[in-house]
Protein backbone atom coordinates (compact mmCIF):
# COMPACT_ATOMS: atom_id res chain seq x y z
CA UNK A 1 0.00 0.00 0.00
CA UNK A 2 1.05 3.63 -0.32
CA UNK A 3 2.94 2.97 -3.49
CA UNK A 4 2.75 6.68 -4.34
CA UNK A 5 4.57 7.85 -1.22
CA UNK A 6 7.01 4.98 -1.68
CA UNK A 7 7.61 6.10 -5.27
CA UNK A 8 8.22 9.65 -4.04
CA UNK A 9 10.63 8.46 -1.35
CA UNK A 10 12.51 6.35 -3.91
CA UNK A 11 12.81 9.44 -6.11
CA UNK A 12 14.27 11.48 -3.25
CA UNK A 13 16.86 8.82 -2.43
CA UNK A 14 17.79 8.31 -6.08
CA UNK A 15 18.08 12.04 -6.81
CA UNK A 16 20.29 12.53 -3.77
CA UNK A 17 22.53 9.60 -4.64
CA UNK A 18 22.77 10.52 -8.33
CA UNK A 19 23.62 14.17 -7.66
CA UNK A 20 26.22 13.19 -5.07
CA UNK A 21 27.91 11.00 -7.68
CA UNK A 22 27.84 13.75 -10.31
CA UNK A 23 25.57 11.76 -12.65
CA UNK A 24 23.90 13.32 -15.70
CA UNK A 25 21.13 10.74 -15.72
CA UNK A 26 19.94 7.55 -14.04
CA UNK A 27 19.55 4.46 -16.20
CA UNK A 28 18.32 1.85 -13.73
CA UNK A 29 17.01 1.77 -10.17
CA UNK A 30 16.88 -1.49 -8.25
CA UNK A 31 14.79 -1.74 -5.11
CA UNK A 32 14.10 -4.60 -2.73
CA UNK A 33 10.68 -5.07 -1.20
CA UNK A 34 10.13 -7.87 1.29
CA UNK A 35 6.97 -9.87 0.66
CA UNK A 36 5.70 -8.97 4.15
CA UNK A 37 5.46 -5.29 3.12
CA UNK A 38 2.61 -5.97 0.70
CA UNK A 39 3.97 -3.78 -2.11
CA UNK A 40 2.29 -4.29 -5.48
CA UNK A 41 5.11 -3.95 -8.09
CA UNK A 42 2.82 -3.08 -11.03
CA UNK A 43 1.24 -0.25 -9.08
CA UNK A 44 4.64 1.02 -7.94
CA UNK A 45 6.03 0.97 -11.48
CA UNK A 46 2.94 2.74 -12.80
CA UNK A 47 3.16 5.51 -10.20
CA UNK A 48 6.93 5.86 -10.44
CA UNK A 49 6.51 6.65 -14.16
CA UNK A 50 4.71 9.84 -13.10
CA UNK A 51 7.01 10.70 -10.26
CA UNK A 52 10.21 10.44 -12.33
CA UNK A 53 9.08 12.90 -15.03
CA UNK A 54 11.37 15.92 -15.45
CA UNK A 55 13.92 14.57 -13.03
CA UNK A 56 17.40 13.10 -13.34
CA UNK A 57 15.70 9.67 -13.40
CA UNK A 58 13.29 10.50 -16.22
CA UNK A 59 14.59 7.74 -18.46
CA UNK A 60 15.25 5.23 -15.72
CA UNK A 61 13.85 1.72 -15.46
CA UNK A 62 12.67 0.71 -12.01
CA UNK A 63 13.29 -2.91 -11.09
CA UNK A 64 11.49 -4.33 -8.06
CA UNK A 65 12.91 -7.42 -6.42
CA UNK A 66 10.41 -9.07 -4.10
CA UNK A 67 12.30 -10.74 -1.29
CA UNK A 68 10.56 -13.89 -0.06
CA UNK A 69 9.77 -14.39 3.61
CA UNK A 70 12.41 -16.62 5.11
CA UNK A 71 12.34 -17.69 8.75
CA UNK A 72 14.62 -19.65 11.04
CA UNK A 73 13.28 -22.02 13.67
CA UNK A 74 14.82 -21.39 17.08
CA UNK A 75 14.02 -24.92 18.19
CA UNK A 76 15.27 -27.15 15.36
CA UNK A 77 17.37 -24.53 13.46
CA UNK A 78 15.56 -25.26 10.20
CA UNK A 79 15.59 -22.33 7.76
CA UNK A 80 12.58 -22.25 5.45
CA UNK A 81 10.41 -20.15 3.16
CA UNK A 82 7.21 -19.02 4.87
CA UNK A 83 4.00 -19.93 2.99
CA UNK A 84 0.87 -17.75 3.23
CA UNK A 85 2.48 -15.68 6.02
CA UNK A 86 2.01 -18.63 8.38
CA UNK A 87 4.69 -18.51 11.05
CA UNK A 88 5.13 -22.16 11.90
CA UNK A 89 8.13 -24.46 11.39
CA UNK A 90 7.34 -27.12 8.76
CA UNK A 91 9.78 -29.46 10.46
CA UNK A 92 8.87 -29.37 14.16
CA UNK A 93 5.75 -27.13 14.20
CA UNK A 94 7.42 -24.67 16.57
CA UNK A 95 6.19 -21.09 16.52
CA UNK A 96 9.40 -19.74 17.99
CA UNK A 97 10.87 -18.28 14.83
CA UNK A 98 13.06 -15.41 13.73
CA UNK A 99 12.32 -13.61 10.47
CA UNK A 100 15.47 -13.68 8.32
CA UNK A 101 14.08 -11.86 5.29
CA UNK A 102 10.81 -10.39 4.05
CA UNK A 103 10.64 -7.00 5.76
CA UNK A 104 13.08 -5.09 3.55
CA UNK A 105 12.12 -1.90 1.77
CA UNK A 106 15.19 -0.23 0.33
CA UNK A 107 16.83 1.22 -2.72
CA UNK A 108 19.57 -1.32 -3.35
CA UNK A 109 21.53 0.34 -6.16
CA UNK A 110 21.31 2.64 -9.15
CA UNK A 111 23.04 2.70 -12.52
CA UNK A 112 24.04 6.16 -13.66
CA UNK A 113 25.51 7.80 -16.73
CA UNK B 1 28.29 2.96 -13.48
CA UNK B 2 26.65 1.19 -10.57
CA UNK B 3 26.19 2.95 -7.23
CA UNK B 4 25.29 0.93 -4.17
CA UNK B 5 22.69 2.84 -2.19
CA UNK B 6 21.08 0.56 0.44
CA UNK B 7 18.83 3.31 1.79
CA UNK B 8 15.66 2.39 3.65
CA UNK B 9 12.76 3.83 1.67
CA UNK B 10 10.79 4.73 4.79
CA UNK B 11 13.83 6.23 6.51
CA UNK B 12 12.30 9.69 6.79
CA UNK B 13 9.31 8.37 8.74
CA UNK B 14 11.41 5.93 10.77
CA UNK B 15 13.88 8.64 11.75
CA UNK B 16 11.09 10.81 13.16
CA UNK B 17 9.57 7.76 14.87
CA UNK B 18 12.93 7.10 16.55
CA UNK B 19 13.05 10.72 17.76
CA UNK B 20 9.55 10.34 19.19
CA UNK B 21 10.48 7.07 20.90
CA UNK B 22 13.53 8.76 22.43
CA UNK B 23 11.47 11.71 23.67
CA UNK B 24 8.86 9.41 25.22
CA UNK B 25 11.58 7.26 26.80
CA UNK B 26 13.21 10.32 28.31
CA UNK B 27 9.91 11.09 30.05
CA UNK B 28 9.25 7.39 30.73
CA UNK B 29 5.96 7.53 28.84
CA UNK B 30 4.51 4.17 27.73
CA UNK B 31 2.89 4.54 24.33
CA UNK B 32 0.29 2.32 22.69
CA UNK B 33 -0.78 2.71 19.04
CA UNK B 34 -4.36 1.43 18.87
CA UNK B 35 -5.60 0.29 15.44
CA UNK B 36 -8.67 -1.37 14.02
CA UNK B 37 -11.32 -1.14 11.31
CA UNK B 38 -13.80 1.73 11.65
CA UNK B 39 -16.42 0.91 14.29
CA UNK B 40 -14.59 -1.96 16.03
CA UNK B 41 -14.69 0.03 19.28
CA UNK B 42 -11.38 1.88 19.77
CA UNK B 43 -12.84 5.01 21.35
CA UNK B 44 -15.21 3.00 23.55
CA UNK B 45 -12.27 0.89 24.68
CA UNK B 46 -10.42 4.07 25.62
CA UNK B 47 -13.43 5.26 27.62
CA UNK B 48 -13.66 1.95 29.51
CA UNK B 49 -9.88 1.88 30.04
CA UNK B 50 -9.71 5.47 31.30
CA UNK B 51 -12.53 4.70 33.78
CA UNK B 52 -10.33 1.98 35.24
CA UNK B 53 -7.02 3.84 35.13
CA UNK B 54 -8.16 7.12 36.68
CA UNK B 55 -8.76 5.69 40.17
CA UNK B 56 -5.26 4.16 40.06
CA UNK B 57 -3.71 7.59 39.53
CA UNK B 58 -2.27 6.80 36.11
CA UNK B 59 -1.80 10.01 34.13
CA UNK B 60 -2.98 9.39 30.58
CA UNK B 61 -2.65 11.44 27.41
CA UNK B 62 -4.47 10.69 24.14
CA UNK B 63 -3.76 11.53 20.54
CA UNK B 64 -6.85 11.01 18.40
CA UNK B 65 -6.52 10.42 14.67
CA UNK B 66 -9.47 10.79 12.31
CA UNK B 67 -9.96 11.95 8.76
CA UNK B 68 -12.61 14.43 9.89
CA UNK B 69 -14.36 15.70 13.05
CA UNK B 70 -13.31 15.92 16.65
CA UNK B 71 -16.07 13.56 17.80
CA UNK B 72 -13.68 11.09 19.39
CA UNK B 73 -11.85 13.80 21.30
CA UNK B 74 -15.20 15.19 22.45
CA UNK B 75 -16.22 11.79 23.79
CA UNK B 76 -13.18 11.80 26.06
CA UNK B 77 -13.83 15.31 27.39
CA UNK B 78 -15.48 13.98 30.54
CA UNK B 79 -12.19 12.42 31.65
CA UNK B 80 -9.46 14.54 33.11
CA UNK B 81 -6.95 13.75 30.36
CA UNK B 82 -5.19 15.90 27.75
CA UNK B 83 -6.44 14.96 24.28
CA UNK B 84 -4.98 16.18 21.00
CA UNK B 85 -7.12 15.58 17.91
CA UNK B 86 -5.42 15.18 14.53
CA UNK B 87 -7.60 15.55 11.44
CA UNK B 88 -5.71 13.99 8.58
CA UNK B 89 -8.03 15.32 5.89
CA UNK B 90 -7.16 12.67 3.35
CA UNK B 91 -4.52 10.45 4.95
CA UNK B 92 -5.84 7.04 5.95
CA UNK B 93 -3.29 6.48 8.71
CA UNK B 94 -1.17 8.37 11.20
CA UNK B 95 2.54 8.74 10.50
CA UNK B 96 5.47 9.84 12.63
CA UNK B 97 5.39 13.39 11.32
CA UNK B 98 1.77 13.85 12.43
CA UNK B 99 2.46 12.41 15.89
CA UNK B 100 5.48 14.66 16.26
CA UNK B 101 3.26 17.64 15.50
CA UNK B 102 0.66 16.47 18.03
CA UNK B 103 3.30 16.01 20.74
CA UNK B 104 4.11 19.71 20.50
CA UNK B 105 0.69 20.20 22.12
CA UNK B 106 1.13 17.60 24.84
CA UNK B 107 3.21 17.94 28.00
CA UNK B 108 5.08 14.62 28.13
CA UNK B 109 6.33 15.32 31.64
CA UNK B 110 2.70 15.37 32.83
CA UNK B 111 1.71 11.91 31.55
CA UNK B 112 2.72 8.30 32.18
CA UNK B 113 0.78 6.61 29.42
CA UNK B 114 -0.01 7.74 25.87
CA UNK B 115 -2.75 6.19 23.77
CA UNK B 116 -2.59 6.94 20.07
CA UNK B 117 -5.97 6.12 18.56
CA UNK B 118 -5.22 5.57 14.89
CA UNK B 119 -7.52 6.17 11.94
CA UNK B 120 -10.01 3.32 11.48
CA UNK B 121 -8.28 1.17 8.86
CA UNK B 122 -7.10 -2.45 8.90
CA UNK B 123 -4.39 -1.89 6.27
CA UNK B 124 -2.26 1.24 6.34
CA UNK B 125 -1.63 2.08 10.00
CA UNK B 126 0.36 -1.15 10.36
CA UNK B 127 3.00 0.14 7.97
CA UNK B 128 4.01 3.22 9.90
CA UNK B 129 6.07 3.41 13.04
CA UNK B 130 5.11 6.41 15.13
CA UNK B 131 7.43 5.91 18.09
CA UNK B 132 5.10 3.65 20.06
CA UNK B 133 6.10 0.88 22.48
CA UNK B 134 3.38 -1.40 21.20
CA UNK B 135 0.94 -1.62 18.36
CA UNK B 136 -2.36 -3.07 19.60
CA UNK B 137 -5.07 -4.01 17.17
CA UNK B 138 -8.74 -4.59 17.76
CA UNK B 139 -11.09 -6.92 15.91
CA UNK B 140 -14.80 -7.08 16.67
CA UNK B 141 -16.73 -10.35 16.42
CA UNK B 142 -18.94 -8.91 13.66
CA UNK B 143 -15.92 -8.65 11.36
CA UNK B 144 -15.14 -12.33 10.83
CA UNK B 145 -12.64 -14.81 12.24
CA UNK B 146 -10.61 -15.07 9.02
CA UNK B 147 -9.38 -11.47 9.10
CA UNK B 148 -5.88 -12.35 10.43
CA UNK B 149 -5.24 -14.32 7.25
CA UNK B 150 -6.58 -11.53 5.03
CA UNK B 151 -4.65 -8.70 6.70
CA UNK B 152 -1.39 -10.32 7.77
CA UNK B 153 0.71 -7.18 8.24
CA UNK B 154 -1.69 -5.65 10.79
CA UNK B 155 -1.67 -8.82 12.86
CA UNK B 156 2.07 -9.37 12.48
CA UNK B 157 3.00 -5.90 13.65
CA UNK B 158 0.78 -5.97 16.74
CA UNK B 159 1.79 -7.13 20.20
CA UNK B 160 -1.78 -7.65 21.34
CA UNK B 161 -5.13 -8.32 19.72
CA UNK B 162 -8.36 -7.32 21.39
CA UNK B 163 -11.45 -9.22 20.31
CA UNK B 164 -14.30 -6.86 21.11
CA UNK B 165 -18.08 -7.24 21.29
CA UNK B 166 -18.01 -10.80 22.66
CA UNK B 167 -21.47 -10.04 24.03
CA UNK B 168 -22.64 -10.39 20.41
CA UNK B 169 -21.07 -13.82 19.81
CA UNK B 170 -24.38 -15.63 19.82
CA UNK B 171 -25.60 -13.40 16.97
CA UNK B 172 -22.61 -13.96 14.70
CA UNK B 173 -20.81 -16.93 13.16
CA UNK B 174 -17.52 -15.81 14.69
CA UNK B 175 -15.55 -18.80 15.94
CA UNK B 176 -13.19 -17.68 18.73
CA UNK B 177 -10.99 -20.76 18.41
CA UNK B 178 -10.68 -20.26 14.67
CA UNK B 179 -9.84 -16.56 15.08
CA UNK B 180 -7.24 -17.40 17.74
CA UNK B 181 -5.69 -20.10 15.57
CA UNK B 182 -5.60 -17.79 12.54
CA UNK B 183 -4.06 -14.95 14.51
CA UNK B 184 -1.41 -17.23 16.01
CA UNK B 185 -0.53 -18.61 12.57
CA UNK B 186 0.39 -15.09 11.46
CA UNK B 187 1.88 -13.97 14.78
CA UNK B 188 2.54 -16.64 17.42
CA UNK B 189 3.54 -13.93 19.91
CA UNK B 190 0.15 -12.16 19.89
CA UNK B 191 -1.56 -11.86 23.28
CA UNK B 192 -5.33 -12.06 22.86
CA UNK B 193 -7.92 -10.18 24.93
CA UNK B 194 -11.49 -11.24 24.23
CA UNK B 195 -13.71 -8.64 25.87
CA UNK B 196 -16.86 -6.59 25.72
CA UNK B 197 -16.79 -2.83 26.19
CA UNK B 198 -20.57 -3.02 26.68
CA UNK B 199 -20.76 -5.57 29.50
CA UNK B 200 -17.23 -5.04 30.89
CA UNK B 201 -16.31 -8.72 30.56
CA UNK B 202 -12.60 -9.27 29.94
CA UNK B 203 -11.57 -5.64 30.49
CA UNK B 204 -9.56 -6.33 33.65
CA UNK B 205 -7.07 -8.57 31.83
CA UNK B 206 -6.52 -5.85 29.20
CA UNK B 207 -6.00 -3.13 31.82
CA UNK B 208 -3.58 -5.45 33.69
CA UNK B 209 -1.53 -5.85 30.51
CA UNK B 210 -1.38 -2.10 30.03
CA UNK B 211 -0.33 -1.53 33.66
CA UNK B 212 2.38 -4.20 33.43
CA UNK B 213 3.78 -2.53 30.32
CA UNK B 214 3.69 0.84 32.03
CA UNK B 215 5.51 -0.54 35.07
CA UNK B 216 8.18 -2.10 32.90
CA UNK B 217 8.70 1.18 31.01
CA UNK B 218 9.05 3.19 34.20
CA UNK B 219 11.49 0.68 35.67
CA UNK B 220 14.05 1.51 32.97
Amino acid sequence: MHELSIAQNIMKIVASSAHKSGATSVKTIRIRAGALRGIVPEQLLFLFDFVKKETIAEGATLEVEIVPVKAGCKDCQRVFLVQNFEMICPECQSKDLSVISGMELDVKEIEIV
Amino acid sequence: MKITVLDNILQANDAIAAEIAAKLAAHRVFAINLMSSPGAGKTTLLERTLERLEPKGVRVGVIEGDIETSRDAERLEGFNVPVVQINTGTACHLDANMINGALANLDCSAIDLLFIENVGNLVCPAEFKVGEDHKVMMLSVAEGDEKPLKYPLMFRESSAMIVNKIDLLQHTNFDMEEATANACKINPKLTLFPLSCTTGEGLEAWVEWVLKGLEAKRAH
